[in-house]
This record gives C-alpha cells, sequence and structure tokens, in this order.
C-alpha cells in the first residue's frame, strides 16, 4: 500500500459463526473513497441487498475510521458507525468522539464489519492482532456505564477503550444510542438508533486495545500543523471556556432557538441554561478527546435543588436544545438528570427531547390525555415529567413510553388527530437545533440530506448565523449553493473523520486546500481540491444510489419538511415572520439537484453523473434493477 | 443619552460583566461605541476587531442591535437601543 496513515486491514466478524477475516485495504478503495464515510458506504453497498429490514441479520454495523486517526491531526479523535437506520429506514452514519476511534486503528484496523446475529449476548475483544467474541449474558440489562465497569475489569486494563449500548438498546428503542464511556463523562454516537441494530444482534459491547504506532508521511509538517491550529483555538471565541452550550444564548437572540415544539425559537428561560450561565456555575472539569487542542469537551455536576450530585457530560447545546428550551424546561438540574440518564440508559437526547416535546403539545392541545399518560401532567416546563419520560421511553414503560420509542414520525402516525403537523422531523428523524426556518437553507439542507433532521449532513449555519435575517430567513438567493458545497464539506470531512468543531479552519464551505494538505501530511499521496470536490461527489452520489436503491426518490426529499416549517411562521422574535413557503423549497430544492446532477423528476442521479465519477458499477446494478434503462 | 450594552461569550470574560448602560453626552454611531468601548477595556478587546478602528467589524464578531444583526456601523443610536457583542464562531 502506497498510503500512510492508514493500518491497511479491514476486520469482518460473522456473530452467527463467531468467524474472523481480517482482508487489506486497497489503494483503489483509498484513492476513490478516502476512508470513513466514504469507505464505509462503499463497502454498505457491497455487502449489504437493498430494501432489508434494518432488523435482519443481514444487515451490518461497520465501526471506521478514516486516514487520520491516531495522528496528530486536530480534531482525530473520532470513529464513525454505519449501518441501516431503524429509525429512518436508510444507510445512516453516527460519529462519535473520544478515544476509541484512534484505538482501533492502532489495533491496526481501519474498518470493522459486523455481520450476523449471534445466539445470546456477545461483546468483542479487539486486543492488536487478536480478536474474541466473548459471552455476554451478565451484562445484559447492564447500564453502559455499568457495562464499562465490567469489561474493563474482566479484561483487566483499563486502557480498553469500549463502546457499548445500554437498556434502550436492548428494548429495540429506535432512536438508541452507542455510547463510549470515558468516566466521568461519556461520548456518542447518538443518532439514528444504530445501538438498536446491534442489540438485534444481541452484540452488547465492542472493547479495542492497540500498541501499533499509526505512520504519517510527514511527522514534521503534522506536529507544526497541530501547534498551528492550537494557536487558533486558544483564541476561539467559546469552545474552549464554555463548550458548545456556547452557541445557545446568540442563536436564542437571533430567534433560532427551537423552542416548546417549535411553536416559536425564542426561549424565555434561555439565559438560565446558555453557556455563560451553566458552566462558570457547575462545571467541574475540562476535557478533551483525542489529538484536541480546542477541548470543548465540558463536565458538569449539579449543585441544588431535586437532582443535586448529578454528574453529566456537558450538557451539549444540541442537549440543551432538545431536553431544555423543546420542552419548555429551563431548569438545569432536570435537563442534566434527563441528559445523564440518557447516557446511561443509551439514548439519543436530541430524539428524546424532541419526541417528549411532541407529546407535551399533544397533551397541552388534549390529543393525549391524563389517563394516556397515566396520571403525569406532561406540560411544558415541567422537569419531573421530562425526567419521567426518558425513563418510561428507556424501558418502553406504558402505552405512552412504548409509543414514543418508536420516534416521533411513526408515534404521530398512531395518534393521529393532526399530530403529523407538529411532529418535529424530516425523514424520520427528528430535527437536530438549527432552525429551518430561522436559518431557510436549513430546510432545503435537512430535506436532501440522507440522515433527515441532521445538523451534520450540510452545515448552512457556520455560514448563515453571521448574515443579517432578511438574508438568512427571507430569501432563497444562492442557499441551494451553501447547501450543495457544504454538502461535499461534510464528505471531506466525515471520510478523513475530523471533528465538527474544526470547520471553521480546515474550511466553512467547500472541500479545501487544507483538507488537501491534511491527507499529503498524514498519506504522502498529493491531492488537489478538483480531485477532493470529485471525490466528495462520489461519495454524496454513492449514499443517494444506497438510498434509491432502497426505493426512496424525489418524493421523500418533497415529503421532508414537517408543515409547520412551510406553513407556521415564527410568531415573535428577531426572525418574526420567516418560514419556508412551499414555494421557495421549490425552489430551492430544484437548484440543488441541478447542482447535483439528479433527475428533476425522480431525484435519480444520471447516468451521465454516475459514469463521469466511476460509479459504473451501480450504473450496471440499477440497470438489472430496472432503475435505469 | 443612555445606551444598554450587552456582552456575549468571550467579551464577557474580556468585560467582566454582562451587560452594562452607558451615559453618553451626545448621540453616537455603533462604530463609535466600539471606540469607547476599546479605549475603555484596552488591548485585549481591541484585539477581538480586526481593524481597532472600529470602522469595520471582521472575522466572527455579531452584533445586534435591538436583537437584529447590524452590519451597518455608521447607524446611529438611540436613547434606550441595546447593543449585542457576540460570534457567530462555528461549532454546536
Amino acid at each position: 500500500m502506497v498510503f500512510k496513515g492508514y493500518a491497511g486491514q479491514i476486520l469482518k466478524i460473522d456473530l452467527l459463526t463467531k468467524g474472523v477475516v481480517k482482508e487489506a485495504l486497497t489503494d483503489s478503495l483509498i484513492k476513490g473513497y478516502i476512508g470513513g464515510l466514504g469507505l464505509a458506504a462503499k463497502l454498505y453497498y457491497d455487502l449489504v441487498p437493498p430494501r432489508i429490514d434494518p432488523y435482519d441479520p443481514a444487515n451490518i454495523v461497520i465501526f471506521t475510521t478514516g486516514p487520520v486517526q491516531g495522528t496528530l491531526i486536530p480534531g482525530s479523535g473520532r470513529g464513525l458507525f454505519i449501518s441501516k437506520s431503524p429509525l429512518t429506514g436508510r444507510f445512516f452514519n453516527s460519529n462519535l468522539g473520544g478515544f476509541i476511534g484512534p484505538e482501533l486503528k492502532r489495533a491496526g484496523y481501519d474498518a470493522v464489519v459486523i455481520s450476523g446475529r449471534a445466539e445470546k449476548p456477545v461483546y468483542i475483544v479487539i486486543d492488536d492482532g487478536s480478536v474474541e467474541v466473548r459471552d455476554a449474558s451478565h451484562l445484559w440489562g447492564k447500564t453502559t456505564y455499568e457495562t464499562h465497569k465490567v469489561i474493563t475489569e474482566e479484561l483487566g486494563d483499563p486502557k480498553f477503550q469500549v463502546v457499548c449500548i445500554g437498556p434502550a438498546a436492548e428494548n429495540l428503542v429506535r432512536f438508541s444510542a452507542i455510547i463510549h464511556p470515558t468516566p466521568p463523562e461519556c461520548h456518542a454516537a447518538g443518532r439514528g438508533g444504530i445501538a438498536s441494530v446491534m442489540a438485534s444482534k444481541n452484540l452488547k459491547a465492542i472493547a479495542v486495545r492497540g500498541g501499533k504506532e499509526v505512520e504519517v508521511a510527514d511527522r514534521d509538517g503534522v506536529i507544526s500543523f497541530f501547534k498551528e491550529i492550537a494557536e487558533k483555538c486558544r483564541k476561539h471565541p467559546f469552545l474552549p471556556t464554555y463548550g458548545t452550550p456556547g452557541v445557545l444564548g446568540t442563536i436564542n437572540k437571533l430567534g433560532g432557538l427551537g423552542t416548546r415544539n417549535w411553536q416559536t425559537e425564542v426561549f424565555e428561560g434561555a439565559d438560565k441554561i446558555r453557556g455563560e450561565t451553566i458552566m462558570p456555575k457547575y462545571k467541574i472539569a475540562d476535557k478533551a478527546c483525542a489529538s484536541c487542542p480546542m477541548g470543548c469537551v465540558k463536565v458538569t455536576k449539579v449543585t441544588e435543588g431535586k437532582w443535586a450530585g448529578t454528574v453529566v457530560k456537558g450538557p451539549e447545546y444540541e442537549t440543551l436544545y432538545a431536553l431544555g428550551s423543546m420542552t419548555g424546561v429551563d431548569d438545569f438540574g432536570a435537563i442534566a438528570r434527563a441528559s445523564r440518564l440518557c447516557d446511561e440508559y443509551g439514548l439519543d437526547t436530541i430524539s428524546a427531547g424532541v419526541v417528549i416535546a411532541f407529546a407535551m403539545e399533544a397533551f397541552e392541545r388534549g390529543i393525549i390525555s391524563k389517563e394516556e399518560t397515566e396520571g403525569l401532567e406532561l406540560r411544558f416546563g415541567n422537569g419531573d415529567a421530562l425526567v419521567e419520560m426518558v425513563e418510561r421511553i428507556a424501558f418502553r414503560k406504558g402505552w405512552l413510553g412504548n409509543l414514543l420509542a418508536e420516534g416521533v414520525a411513526r408515534a404521530s402516525q398512531v395518534i393521529g388527530c393532526g399530530s403529523q403537523y407538529f411532529a418535529m422531523h424530516f425523514k424520520g428523524l427528528e430535527l437536530a437545533g438549527h432552525s429551518p426556518r430561522a436559518v431557510k437553507a436549513w430546510t432545503l439542507g435537512y430535506s436532501v440530506g440522507w440522515r433527515g433532521g441532521s445538523h451534520h449532513d450540510a452545515r448552512p449555519h457556520d455560514i448563515e448565523y453571521a448574515n443579517p435575517v432578511e438574508v438568512r430567513a427571507f430569501s432563497t438567493e444562492g442557499k441551494a449553493e451553501i447547501i450543495y458545497d457544504t454538502v461535499l464539506r461534510v464528505m471531506i470531512e466525515e471520510s478523513l473523520i475530523t471533528c465538527r468543531m474544526y470547520g471553521g479552519y480546515y474550511g466553512v464551505r467547500t472541500p479545501s486546500e487544507t483538507h488537501a494538505k491534511i491527507l499529503k501530511m498524514v498519506t504522502g499521496v498529493e491531492w488537489n481540491v478538483e480531485e477532493l470536490v470529485k471525490t466528495a461527489r462520489r461519495i454524496r452520489t454513492l449514499i443517494r444510489c444506497l438510498e434509491v436503491r432502497d426505493g426512496f426518490d424525489i418524493k421523500d426529499d418533497l415529503n421532508a419538511p414537517p408543515p409547520r416549517i412551510l406553513y407556521e411562521p415564527i410568531p415573535e422574535g428577531t426572525s418574526k415572520g420567516a418560514y419556508t413557503s412551499p414555494k421557495e423549497f421549490m425552489i430551492m430544492l430544484k437548484r440543488f439537484y441541478e447542482l447535483a446532477g439528479w433527475d428533476l423528476k425522480t431525484g435519480i442521479p444520471k447516468l451521465e453523473v454516475l459514469k463521469e465519477l466511476n460509479l459504473d458499477y451501480v450504473v450496471e446494478d440499477f440497470k438489472k434493477l430496472g432503475i435505469l434503462k | 443619552m443612555k445606551v444598554i450594552v450587552e456582552y456575549l461569550l468571550r467579551f464577557r470574560e474580556i468585560v467582566g460583566k454582562e451587560s452594562e448602560v452607558l451615559s453618553l453626552d451626545k448621540e453616537v454611531t455603533i462604530g463609535q461605541l466600539l471606540r469607547i468601548l476599546q479605549e475603555r477595556y484596552g488591548e485585549q478587546f481591541k484585539e477581538e476587531f480586526y481593524n481597532p478602528s472600529g470602522d469595520q467589524v471582521g472575522g466572527n464578531i455579531l452584533i445586534l442591535l435591538n436583537g437584529k444583526t447590524a452590519t451597518n456601523l455608521n447607524i446611529r443610536l438611540k436613547d434606550g437601543d441595546r447593543v449585542t457583542l457576540t460570534y457567530v464562531a462555528f461549532g454546536g
């Protein structure tokens, strides 16, 4: 292999047979797909048949790294999980920080592909060259932190990095999270319920220890790059001090903070839960992922009230939005407690908060009765109800807990009575904390995202928050271009696997010279921006083809925005009056399809685009499947 | 006239307070207000602005006038106006 930075090996584990195969990572795979998301999309395309159920044993879970994991490239302390989501039914990726991504590389693997279903609960131990599938019957039912503790004790070395699932995944909650405990905090591959796919395979955890050094082509270059970026991080205006909660106060002032299930976008309790308030009061530790000079990880401890003593990572901005402003709760203790329970039980805090906010609105509108909540006053602002609902969802307790565990799209279909109008999801994934009305480009970004309601499929807010309200909330001009460019940037950063917190230093809009420089320093092979753009287009197009192969097309994009976003103006605040009308949405969508080379009638990538991007194998398959003529 | 100035994120750390009411002898523009604040809060405050003269604001600084993004620093402030100094840096 000519490329440095990679381990050069893909590990394949069949849980049914406990068979382990090690395959070489080829140069052509690297050149065509880089690593991370690109590599995983290609592996997923090759290994999984179309239209299977996410819980089918033929579905696979891929845990992958990119070229930079295990190096000193800032923001490289990441790893990526890929599968088909039980929440959205689509190809899905979920990224996590911490230390386990680099550890996997040091153990000698670029990716692990897990297939089949074990007969009883198991966990996988990867210890450099040794790979073992162990019994995990005694771990089933345990929380994530308990699981981590037992496994590291069993293995006799706290250096083992562990990812695991909690009771929520075991109960097949569709938005369960894979948790990477690094006590007292943890990291999460939270979105899309890939943890439940692990549970469906009877896979409780993966423990990794590696002792190899990751070789880079230009060691001095990487060290000097680290120092340069570390100096910039030192001057970042909020991440080192406040972490991601630093953005909450400003987003609220811009009138774009989803509040009480997006009935408004100004939260009167924002001052109580923004970074500037909670960090000086509750922060007990500043932490960082591997190779990160930014250090945005904060650990807080509740000091007063009912939940005093609760220690939690963050909570991150997205969690403060979902469990805080969305549910109308401004009691930091209740939010911290709910967040901690999500970590312990293995739940995605974003989806959990959005689905509870949905239930609160349904309760206040009289669609859900007090009988159905079993006496719970499920009103906005009720912190105790928030904490109680996290418990009920994780364990599918009662009619409502069991229903909400299905996610907001399915829950609203069952509840009916017009509740689909305020089910805040795109393509089945609960909406993240960046407004599709106050930042109009986001209506498009979420709608053409393969995941839907994720704030990491495009990144328009990195650019648009700087613009006056007339531009960001009331104009469609140039929005498709911003979305298209930021999607391509995301393709590169998810394939290198660099943290999105470094986006502004590496290229806020498009694949950049800095991305090319990182690849050159690490791999030793020359890359230019033009090649990166083409590779990014190839990866996005391949993911689109994975969607198309599963039966998704333009109608799923058209139906993506929640009605509240299309018809209901923001009632107050700086972005008052903003919404994305169906006409505006269509203008942006059409332009995006033109840029991406997708057919305007079907949303399927055009034949000439597939050929230009060397996706001839897709053309062949699509002709056999009757998708292309 | 009186103007309320609100400090978020690192501005809050530099200034050491969340907000203050400034009493001004005469009407000023946003740019002139920034110069007054730069004088008052010194080098660290000045360094936040790419152009220390206060005529332009670069980088990731966001100035809100009564909640709305102000891109024109020549806007004249009125009695009771609220100016917020914050950032739109990436993250979150």
